[in-house]
């Protein structure tokens, strides 16, 4: 009776182990060391597609997946991978093409006396990969995404350049020749004024004569600003009287300022310097 | 849902286990097909018929069975291996039933020899 309750206690045992692993994600099988199939979990059937009993006793080999070629050939040709150590662990790349499969395939010799086994186990790591792969993708379309900016943004700011030293060289060689005529008027004009006239005919010419200087210096002005753009202004620091030029700058505005009928003064506090 | 006595009448080699899975009855055409006699089986666990490599699977299904009462072997053929007296294997279809017996389950299953 003893030994009757003690076997229905390893039956109840042996079923909740087998209960148990049956339940796990991993595929697990054990083997004779030649690799004959002596038991598999409910993950492994799925993992090869074969029920149970038409993986046992078959070799392992022969059941599994076909995997990809790996870089790193097996250590002698035609030997079972479980062969190289007594345990390890290996990947094998089911799946090349996205979505990948990849299999974390690990084994393990179990010394019993009698009757040696090996265990396999082995783990889909294929949403793991696949994550990474997806993370990959975003990564290099990122990189992409920020070359062709880049790019873009270079191509734009090659092309501002370009039209920027157009407009520069256009000015340049405007006021360059703006120049030459103008100095034309401002020299006959001078003439003039140093021959007699009466004094309504002075006036035109001088005010011809200052709005000549005016626009000359104008065009200087310009001038400076394409050296600027080109980076080609030299400074050419001076002292000067600031009074004398804020008169200048009245009595050029002054001549308009009367046309519109308007009152135009110069003020100066006692604190501008001269 | 094929009864025990339905698979022993059928003209196929026939064996019948208790609730603990030892074999308790064969037909005369198992022992002519397969070679063993009844005084070779009897009070044996069924994994005697089977090749090695099934003992353990079985031993753990057959556990498992006793405590959750399913399987994915019972009431449909199954082409396996049968382990004559001279070790000989023997490629054959299982028909493997199980009915009630109390707070147990009794086995029976026929053997035909496919080869």
């Amino acid at each position: 009776m003893a030994d009757l309750e003690l076997v229905a206690q390893l039956r109840t045992t042996l079923g909740r182990l087998e209960a148990a692993l049956g339940a796990v994600d991993e595929a697990l099988a054990f083997t004779d060391l030649d690799g004959i199939v002596e038991w598999t979990n409910a993950s492994f059937d799925r993992f090869v597609g074969l029920p149970r009993l038409q993986c046992l006793g078959r070799s392992l080999s022969g059941i599994l997946p076909d995997r990809q070629p790996q870089a790193t050939a097996e250590p002698q040709a035609g030997q079972p991978f479980w062969m190289e150590a007594p345990q390890g662990t290996t990947t094998w790349e089911l799946a090349s093409a996205p979505p990948r499969r990849v299999i974390e395939v690990s084994w393990a010799t179990v010394n019993v006396p009698s009757r040696p086994s090996l265990v396999f186990t082995f783990r889909d790591q294929s949403a793991i990969v696949q994550a990474q792969d997806r993370l990959i993708d975003a990564r290099d379309q990122l990189e992409q995404q920020v070359a062709q900016r880049t790019l873009e943004l270079r191509q734009a700011r090659d092309e501002a350049l370009a039209a920027s030293q157009s407009k520069t060289r256009f000015l340049a060689t405007m006021s360059h020749e703006i120049r030459t005529p103008l100095n034309a008027v401002i020299g006959m004009s001078d003439l003039l004024l140093a021959s007699p006239m009466d004094a309504r005919h002075r006036e035109m010419i001088q005010t011809i004569h200052e709005s000549g200087d005016y626009l000359l210096n104008l065009v200087n002005d310009i001038l400076d600003i394409s050296q600027i753009e080109t980076g080609r202004l030299a400074l050419n620091p001076r002292t000067f009287d600031l009074h004398h030029l804020l008169d200048d700058v009245l009595n050029l505005f002054q001549h308009q300022a009367s046309i519109r009928q308007l009152d135009l003064r110069l003020s100066l506090s006692a604190e501008v310097p001269k | 849902m094929v009864t025990i006595e339905e698979l022993r009448q059928k003209s196929l080699p026939f064996v019948a286990a208790d609730r603990d899975g030892c074999i308790v009855e064969i037909n005369d055409l198992f022992v002519t097909t397969y070679g063993w006699t009844f005084e070779d089986l009897k009070g044996q666990s069924l994994s005697m018929i089977l090749p090695d490599s099934f003992r353990d699977a079985h031993h753990l299904g057959f556990s498992r069975f006793q405590i959750v009462g399913e399987s994915q072997i019972l009431n449909h053929p199954l082409e396996l291996m049968t382990i004559c007296k001279d070790q000989q294997a023997i490629n054959s279809e299982h028909f493997i039933v199980a009915e009630r017996r109390g707070d147990g389950w009794v086995f029976a299953a026929t053997l035909r020899p496919l080869t």
